[in-house]
């Protein structure tokens, strides 16, 4: 098989470390060439798994906006709840791209992380207050989703600032 | 641009001596502003003077726009309190000298500001405890700079005490709203559980740094702070805010739980009100921490507006308004959600 773009991607970093890096004669420059580095390394993180975890989270958000509605038809007095309502039932009818192209199922995707938007601040607006108790298992699926997707991939602060805590992060995800 | 300078030096020294400038390079790191060093030689009263110059010049785009005025101000007013800040010279709006405005510090060699160097290092390691207890000195000494203080009027309506917290949500919302790329659930529902979550009013209202951390002061191998950096962000608030910016996550550098990379927590606030008198509310700390993560990555969200809408083309840029996830980990594990 030819190279896939993974591994040319690699072939890029490979020459930036060996054989521009060595080259490079001031502290900016070489600053730039590790920005460089990490900018493909964040790329290379989330290349292979970009469609289907665009597509796994489509299908997540799709059922928390639903067992959204489904929670706030109780709470139907709230302006704020109800008013994310109708942008999560626009979100909903519109059809799912029905392609893999990663353009295709990233808009799908920002079409229903605009509606989760609208409804996590709807949530949050109405807090622990008495009579919300329903919508807190909600809340959490959401947060719980949310959290998924940010503890994906590559970060530059993994080896750093964050080491003890994605090590332990990634530890409770694996069980 | 080495002549730029030359000749912009030789306007500005005594005398209009001629003015031998080398070694012009620019320093990494400042994302908001350009950094360049220069070496400066020239003759005053017939004696040889040698002085190395920093310009700090506005970029063609930045993670957060800033008025350049406003730092040199502040760091004016913190010098003549006496925190350390290197010695301020010139400020220039315009860009008939180097086509954007800029402005002319003091170089202070001999230090590291580096994270990496000043807390891995280990020429730094027998000293780290001496620059934990300075790093609380020095913003002790940035927080009795009362809010009143009338040199520092050019930061506009003192807030009150009631009000600190939320006029930095809002501030912080406005700049997400307007520099928003995408939809930004975390960041949103942060910002309401702030609102719903504000701190006690603060003790009293200060000069507040406001991008107080490792990273952002310069320490000699002897444990010496010579200068705290980066005053770009500072406004008057609660000093708990620069208190819970120094203790997020992302400028805890070692991984583990030390704060600044330095001491332990109740350490840190144990000194700090040793120093200032202000108590510090663990409540309220845990609310400016997540509104630290909240705006550091509104910040990295403010670069990434400025790659797509082609004001600046700064690897940097893209890259960081990739990779603020990890802050949307830190700011849920705050909200306990």
């Amino acid at each position: 098989m030819r190279p896939t773009g993974i591994e040319a991607l690699r072939a890029i970093q490979t020459a930036l470390t060996e054989v521009i890096g060595p080259e490079l004669q001031t502290a900016f420059a070489q600053d730039t060439q590790q920005t460089l580095q990490m900018l493909l390394e964040s790329v290379i993180a989330e290349m292979d798994s970009a469609a289907s975890d665009l597509l796994e989270d489509n299908g997540t958000l799709s059922s928390l906006l639903e067992d959204f509605r489904a929670a706030v038809s109780a709470n139907a007095n709230n302006r704020e709840l109800s008013g994310a309502i109708e942008e999560i039932d626009e979100s909903l009818a519109r059809p799912d791209p029905g392609s893999f192209a990663i353009s295709e199922l990233a808009a799908r995707n920002e079409e229903l992380r605009a509606a989760l938007e609208k409804a996590v601040r709807a949530l949050e607006g109405v807090g622990d207050d008495p009579g919300y108790e329903s919508l807190a298992p909600v809340r959490m699926a959401m947060y719980r989703h949310l959290r998924d997707v940010a503890g994906r991939g590559w970060s530059f602060w993994d080896a750093a600032s964050f080491r003890e805590y994605m090590m332990k992060h990634r530890s409770e995800r694996t069980g | 641009m080495q002549t730029a300078i030359a000749d912009y030096l030789k306007s500005k020294l005594p005398g209009s001596p001629d003015v031998a400038v080398a070694n012009l390079r620019r320093i990494p790191g400042g994302a908001s502003r350009e950094t360049w060093s220069v070496d400066a030689e020239w003759e005053e009263d017939g004696q040889s003077v040698s002085r190395g110059f920093i310009f700090r010049r506005d970029p063609d785009a930045s993670v957060l726009e800033t008025e350049r005025d406003i730092e040199f101000q502040v760091m004016e007013v913190a010098r003549k309190h006496g925190v350390p800040v290197p010695r301020m010279y010139w400020l220039e709006q315009g860009g008939e000298w180097l086509e954007r405005p800029f402005f002319v510090m003091e170089r202070i060699d001999g230090c590291e500001a580096s994270p990496t160097i000043v807390l891995m290092d280990p020429r730094f390691y027998p000293v780290r405890e001496k620059i934990g207890e300075q790093f609380v000195e020095v913003l002790a000494r940035i927080h009795s700079i009362d809010a009143d203080d009338p040199e520092l009027a050019f930061l506009g309506p003192v807030p009150t005490l009631e009000s600190c917290a939320a006029t930095e949500i809002d501030r912080w919302d406005e700049i997400l709203a307007r520099d928003a790329l995408e939809p930004q659930p975390v960041l949103r529902g942060a910002l309401s559980w702030m609102r719903r979550n504000l701190p006690p009013p603060a003790q009293r209202v200060v000069l507040v740094h406001a991008d107080y951390r490792t990273g952002n002061y310069l320490c000699t191998p002897e444990g010496e702070i010579m200068a705290m950096l980066d005053w770009e962000m500072a406004h008057l608030g609660d000093p708990l805010e620069d208190v819970g910016w120094a203790c997020i996550r992302p400028w805890r550098w070692m991984g583990n739980e030390l704060i600044g990379g330095l001491m332990e927590r109740a350490e840190f606030y144990r000194m700090y009100t040793e120093a200032t008198g202000v108590n510090v509310n663990e409540q309220a700390v845990r609310f400016w921490e997540v509104l630290g993560n909240l705006k550091l990555a509104v910040i990295f969200v403010t670069g990434g507006r400025s790659f797509c809408d082609g004001r600046t083309h700064s690897a940097m840029m893209a890259f960081l308004s990739r990779n603020f996830a990890r802050l949307e980990l830190e700011i849920m594990d705050l909200m306990e959600v």
